[in-house]
C-alpha cells in the first residue's frame, strides 16, 4: 500500500510539476501526454488536476504509514475510503481521455493503476482485520 | 493488602468496551458519493464557463509595425537568426507565449532585424484547431492578414473544442478583419488548405516536434514555454558568436525551470 501510494504520488507530482513549469510531460511509450496536459480538463479553478491527485495520494501514503507503524485501524479505513472516493474520479478522467480528449496520458494511467492497486490492498486488509 | 485491594477493584470494574467500529457500508457509500459529487462539481465548473459566441471577440491592443509581416513570417529575410514557432491555436501555453513573450521578442529582436519569426502549424488538439489553422491560412491568402488573424485567435482562446473557434466565431473574426464572410466560410473546407495544415503538422512530427509551443531556433529545438530572460540571453549569445551546430536541442537553460 505504501509503495503504491509513493508511486502514485510520484506520477501526480511529475504531472503537476511540468504543468506549473509550463512544460510538457515526457511520454515514454505513447504520444498523448501533451494533448492531455494541454487540455482544458487538466486544471480545475486554475489549479492543476494533478495537484489534487497528489494531495489524495499523499493522504493515502500518510494513512498507510500510520497503519504500518501503529496498526491503527482508523488509518487503514482512511486509506480505503480515499481510494474508494477516487474510483469514480479516475473512471471519469479515463472516460475524458478516451472519448473527449481522444488521447491517453501514460502518467495518468500509471497513477490510476497505482491508486486502484493501493485501494484493493487496503480493502483486502480491512476485510481481514474486521 | 494493597494488592488485594487492587484485585478487588479490578474484579469490580467492568472490562473496557471494545473500540467502537465505524460502520463500513455507510462510509463506503459516502466515499463513493463524495467522489461522484466531486466529478459533478468539476464538470459543472469546467463546462459552464461561458461558451464562446461570436459577439465577444477581444482585439489585441498592440498592432504589428507596418511592413513587418511577410505571409506567415515576421521580420527581415536577412535576419541572422530564424525562429520557427510550432504551435496549435488551441494550446493554452501557446496563448501565453503569444500574449506574454512574443510582443517583447518582436520589439527587441524582430523589429531591429536580428530575428525572423515563422509560424508553423502543429495541429493536434482537435477539429477547432484544424479550422483555426485553415482560417489563418485563408486570412493570409485573401487579406494578407495572417498575423492579425493569429492574434485574434490567441486573444480569444476559451477552452478546447467547445466553440471558441467554431466556424461562426472564426467567420466573425474574418469579418472583423474586412474579409468576405461567405468566401471565408466556403474556404474552411478547401481541401488544399486542409492538406497544407496536415502536411505542415506531419513535417513537425517528422522533425521530432511533439508538443507546443516548440521554438526551432536555427534548427535547434527549445520545447515548452521559454523564459524570456533566458531566451534573450541565448539569442544574444548567438548574435555575438559564431553560429552553433545547426541541429540538436537548444540549451535546456532556455526553458522556464528546466
Amino acid at each position: 500500500m505504501i509503495l503504491f501510494a509513493i508511486l502514485a504520488t510520484g506520477s501526480a507530482g511529475y504531472l503537476a510539476w511540468v504543468h506549473l513549469a509550463g512544460q510538457e510531460p515526457v511520454c515514454a511509450i505513447l504520444t498523448g501526454c501533451e494533448t492531455v496536459a494541454n487540455s482544458e480538463w487538466s486544471t480545475f479553478l486554475g489549479i492543476p488536476v494533478a495537484l489534487f491527485g497528489m494531495a489524495g495520494s499523499l493522504v493515502t501514503l500518510g494513512a498507510a504509514v500510520l497503519w504500518w507503524r501503529r496498526a491503527d485501524e482508523r488509518a487503514l479505513l482512511v486509506a480505503y475510503l480515499v481510494g474508494l472516493a477516487s474510483l469514480p474520479i479516475l473512471a471519469w478522467l479515463t472516460w475524458l481521455e478516451l472519448f473527449v480528449i481522444h488521447a491517453v496520458c501514460i502518467w495518468c494511467v500509471a497513477y490510476a493503476v497505482m491508486v486502484i492497486a493501493g485501494w484493493v490492498v487496503a480493502a483486502v486488509t480491512l476485510r481481514r482485520v474486521r | 493488602m494493597s494488592s488485594r485491594r487492587s484485585s478487588r477493584r479490578a474484579a469490580s470494574t467492568p472490562p473496557p468496551p471494545p473500540p467502537r467500529r465505524l460502520p463500513l457500508l455507510p462510509l463506503s457509500l459516502a466515499a463513493l458519493v463524495a467522489g461522484g459529487l466531486l466529478v459533478a462539481v468539476i464538470t459543472f465548473v469546467n463546462g459552464s464557463s461561458d461558451r464562446a459566441d461570436a459577439s465577444d471577440l477581444l482585439r489585441p491592443a498592440a498592432t504589428l509595425p507596418p511592413g513587418l509581416a511577410d505571409g506567415r513570417s515576421l521580420g527581415s529575410p536577412d535576419a541572422p537568426i530564424h525562429i520557427e514557432i510550432w504551435e496549435d491555436f488551441q494550446c493554452p501555453y501557446c496563448g501565453r507565449f503569444v500574449t506574454d513573450i512574443e510582443p517583447a521578442l518582436i520589439r527587441d529582436y524582430v523589429v531591429p532585424g536580428h530575428v525572423r519569426l515563422t509560424y508553423r502549424d502543429l495541429v493536434f488538439l482537435g477539429q477547432e484547431s484544424t479550422d483555426a489553422a485553415v482560417g489563418a491560412r485563408i486570412a493570409e491568402r485573401d487579406a494578407d492578414a495572417f498575423w492579425e488573424f493569429h492574434d485574434l485567435l490567441y486573444y480569444n482562446q476559451d477552452g478546447e473544442n467547445r466553440g471558441a473557434f467554431s466556424r461562426d466565431r472564426l467567420a466573425r473574426m474574418a469579418v472583423l478583419l474586412g474579409m468576405d464572410e461567405a468566401t471565408f466560410r466556403a474556404s474552411l473546407d478547401d481541401p488544399e488548405l486542409i492538406a497544407a495544415v496536415e502536411a505542415e503538422t506531419a513535417l513537425g512530427w517528422s522533425q521530432g516536434i511533439t508538443s507546443t509551443p516548440t521554438l526551432s531556433i536555427d534548427g535547434r529545438l527549445a520545447v515548452g514555454m521559454p523564459d524570456y530572460g533566458r531566451l534573450t540571453a541565448y539569442l544574444d549569445e548567438l548574435l555575438a558568436g559564431p553560429s552553433p551546430a545547426p541541429s540538436g536541442a537548444a540549451p535546456s537553460s532556455l526553458l522556464i525551470r528546466p
